[in-house]
């Protein structure tokens, strides 16, 4: 049975980081040996960290101390070297998880999802239908999360559903439409 | 030779297959493949071939053959490099209107290879500009009498064309044409959303969808024709008034001495000439840097489709604009669709999908009726795009070499006025008052011509 | 539809693009015709040309682009920006 469900999220930080330095002093702050490279997310110490352009990253779900945070993290950033922007309201969370999930998606998105190409840490910025969503695998064998507007979220929950309720990759069976 | 074969080969020409006397409409209106390849495709088209008997017996005034195919002559009076329709007509009209019948066109593929047999035949004369207007509007009359002229039926059909609007922007903007063209005696309405219902019943004037109509502008004496039946008549026409079409012939460089062109090279060699007509749609800047100069000319694909077969449904070509979409319905019955041009350059004759997948969702908005049809096929166009949406139609910096270029997505309706300015202009070294404001020289006086948007998808 | 091998996300279709076009020259300040030239003479090759695109529905990042006009083929992707200032891509 499919599941499609919108997950809360406490908060979405947008992160610009300009410069090596910059990049090393956030990794710091946030508890990860690394930023994540591109198309690749990680857990930190305050939720998912996702690449989404060379200077550019999001943490999600973001779990404790949640007013000071932005400041902390603007601080290990350095004044000149990028900013902290709260964009909570900016996207929501829409997680699908099922055994077929990878094939509903293929019925909207245009990316190879299969486990060894999209693999537990990928994350990725594409296109559902028209609609521009960010794309993360979570773990577990066929799960992944869609971070969507607000806007365009009734528009890819019903390409999502559509493809739940007609899985056009399956073979209809013989006679039927 | 059978006829799908002579097409492909491409340097000979059947006749079209209506023999006898005219046949009804609907007879008439399936005898060569809609939009997109006819020749390539007519085969599957054509129920049985008709057999040598009937053949022989319509032989005296169907001829298997509509034009001569003959060998380049060393030197002609004027060359005209492209045999797509403004090329053809060119030829034509030189004879007829002025005489000159010491003519070639010489063609790199087969006549009518081009966007001439690509193009989705809408026609109008409803542009905004007073410099566009005017040509339009001759060649709108002109394509009244053509078919007689030509003795040929060029199927030309004026049912009318609405152009849809979705906001109250675009609806003023179209009131705004509707009136410029009743300033220059060209036939204009704006109909009110009820009433494009009433003159078009499968259009959705629904409130509740994304684009609803706010009402569109009509010209009643708007239509279509058939393309390829306007290269067959063409070419017999100048065929028979003397003008040698050669085919299978690329120009690949020009005689120049003194700043004045002499001549074409070919790929079947050198041919000298008085004046040289460029008529090369979609590789126009190929042969002006082959002769030395700069057009601000771009090529792009332009993409159409059509459906399966149906009963008449759609009296008129609706276009909309901001939907990108634009429809009619053949003769035959296919459901004919174009949209925007593509978003790179190409000269590769084809385009990307999402063009046509948008396209569709536009025209499944606009007519819920159509979501039962299928794509039969889809094909692209190379077309040249100039900076203002109008053509380039003159003299260039090289004496007695002229240039017609820039039709982008609008040039089969111009066909007739095209031939008939051109001709002119080769013939007498002056542009004709029709086309003198659409020369070169205007990008650097900024006396622009600009038509972008006053044909939403601009056809 | 072309496919575009962004050097920051690997492998993307088309509409997830916006084509830039060709690069622009530098406007001059003398006569008309180069004005002219600047404004509305664009290179438009067949084979191979230089184009910029940008990866709207990815890393939003532009790129230059070498691709047949004839073909369609795409033969170099690189991006504007060096890949040191950021980190190396995909
Ligand atoms: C999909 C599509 C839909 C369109 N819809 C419409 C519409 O609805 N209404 C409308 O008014 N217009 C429409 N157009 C535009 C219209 O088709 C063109 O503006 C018009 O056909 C261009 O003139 P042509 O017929 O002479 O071009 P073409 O038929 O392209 O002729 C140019 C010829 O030059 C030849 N040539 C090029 N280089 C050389 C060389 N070096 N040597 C020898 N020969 C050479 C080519 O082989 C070609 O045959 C459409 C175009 C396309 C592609
Ligand atoms: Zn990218």
């Amino acid at each position: 049975m499919i599941a499609l469900s919108r997950v809360p999220l406490a908060m979405q930080l947008a992160l610009r980081v300009r410069g090596h330095a910059a990049r090393v002093r956030l990794a710091s702050a946030l508890h990860i040996p690394a930023m994540p490279s591109p198309n690749r997310w990680t857990a930190s110490s305050h939720g998912d960290l996702l690449w989404l352009g060379p200077e550019e990253f999001l943490l999600a779900q973001p779990g404790s101390d949640l007013i000071a945070l932005p400041t902390f993290l603007a601080t290990a950033i350095g004044p000149s070297d990028g900013a902290v922007v709260d964009v909570s309201s900016a996207r929501v969370a829409l997680d699908l998880d099922e055994s077929d999930a990878r094939e509903v998606l293929a019925s909207c998105c245009a990316l190879d999802l299969h486990p060894s190409v999209f693999a537990e840490d990928h994350c990725a910025q594409t296109l559902i239908g028209q609609a521009p969503v960010v794309l993360q695998r979570l773990p577990g064998p066929s799960s992944f999360r869609i971070l969507v507007r607000p806007s365009p979220e009734d528009y890819v929950t019903r390409w999502l559903q559509d493809a739940i309720v007609h899985p056009s990759w399956r073979v209809p069976p013989e006679g039927v439409e | 030779m059978p006829a799908s074969q002579a097409g492909r080969r491409g340097f000979e020409s059947h006749r079209p297959l209506s023999a006898g006397p005219v046949a009804p409409l609907e007879r008439r209106g399936f005898c060569l493949g809609a939009a997109g390849l006819p020749l390539v495709v007519s085969r599957r088209i054509f129920p049985t071939p008709p057999t040598v008997a009937i053949r022989l017996e319509h032989a005296e005034h169907n001829p298997a053959f509509l034009w001569r195919n003959p060998e380049p002559k060393p030197s002609y009076d004027v060359v005209i490099v492209g045999g797509g329709l403004h090329g053809l007509s060119t030829a034509y009209y030189l004879a007829r209107n002025h005489g000159i019948t010491n003519v070639a066109v010489v063609e790199r593929g087969w006549l009518g290879n081009g966007n001439a047999v690509r193009n989705t035949t809408v026609i109008r004369s409803n542009y905004l500009r007073e410099e566009s207007m005017p040509l339009y509007e001759f060649s709108l009359q002109l394509w009244s009498t053509f078919g007689q002229e030509l003795d040929h039926d060029v199927l030309f059909d004026p049912r009318g064309m609405l152009t849809l609007t979705h906001s109250r922007g675009e609806a003023a903007a179209a009131r705004r044409t509707v009136y410029a063209n009743r300033l220059h005696g060209i036939d204009a309405e704006w109909l009110e959303p009820a009433e494009v219902k009433q003159y078009c019943p499968i259009v959705n004037i629904s409130p509740d969808v994304r684009y609803p109509v706010y009402g569109a502008s009509l010209q009643a004496r708007a239509g279509i024709a058939r393309h390829d039946a306007v290269v067959f008549g063409l070419a017999r026409a100048a065929s028979a008034l003397g003008v040698d079409l050669i085919q299978g012939c690329e120009v690949t460089g020009f005689n120049i001495v003194d700043g004045a062109v002499r001549g074409v090279q070919t790929t079947r060699g050198r041919i000298a000439a008085g004046r040289v007509g460029l008529v090369g749609a979609g590789r126009t800047t190929l042969l002006t840097t082959m002769a030395g100069f700069d057009v601000p000319i771009q090529s792009y694909p332009l993409q159409a489709l059509v459906s399966e077969i149906f009963d008449q449904v759609l009296p008129c070509v609706v276009m909309s604009g901001a939907l990108h979409v634009y429809v009619s319905q053949a003769h035959k019955g296919e459901l004919v669709m174009g949209a925007s041009r593509d978003n790179y350059l190409s000269y590769a004759q084809r385009g990307s999908f999402h063009l046509i997948e948008s396209q569709i969702q536009a025209a499944l908005e606009l007519y819920p009726i159509m979501k039962r049809a299928h794509v039969l096929r889809t094909w692209a166009g190379i077309v040249d795009m100039s900076p203002d949406a109008s053509p380039i139609i003159g003299t260039t910096p090289v004496r007695d070499l002229y240039l017609n270029c820039g039709w982008g997505t609008g040039g089969f309706k111009a066909t007739p006025a095209s031939g008939w300015v051109f001709a002119h202009t080769l013939a007498t070294g002056e542009p004709h008052a029709l086309n003198a404001p659409f020369r070169l020289d205007r990008f650097e006086t900024g006396a622009l011509i600009d038509e972008h948007g006053a044909g939403v998808s601009a056809h | 539809m072309l496919q575009i091998t962004c050097p920051w996300c690997g492998p993307r279709d088309e509409p997830e693009f916006h084509y830039g076009g060709e690069g622009m020259p530098l406007p001059p300040d003398s006569t008309d015709a180069e004005w002219a030239a600047v404004l509305y003479q664009r290179p438009n090759p067949a084979g191979r040309t230089n184009e910029r695109w940008v990866h709207w529905a990815g890393c939003r990042q532009w790129m230059h682009v070498v691709r047949d006009t004839l073909t369609h083929d795409i033969h170099e992707v690189r991006p504007v920006r060096q890949p040191d200032d950021f980190g190396s891509p995909a």
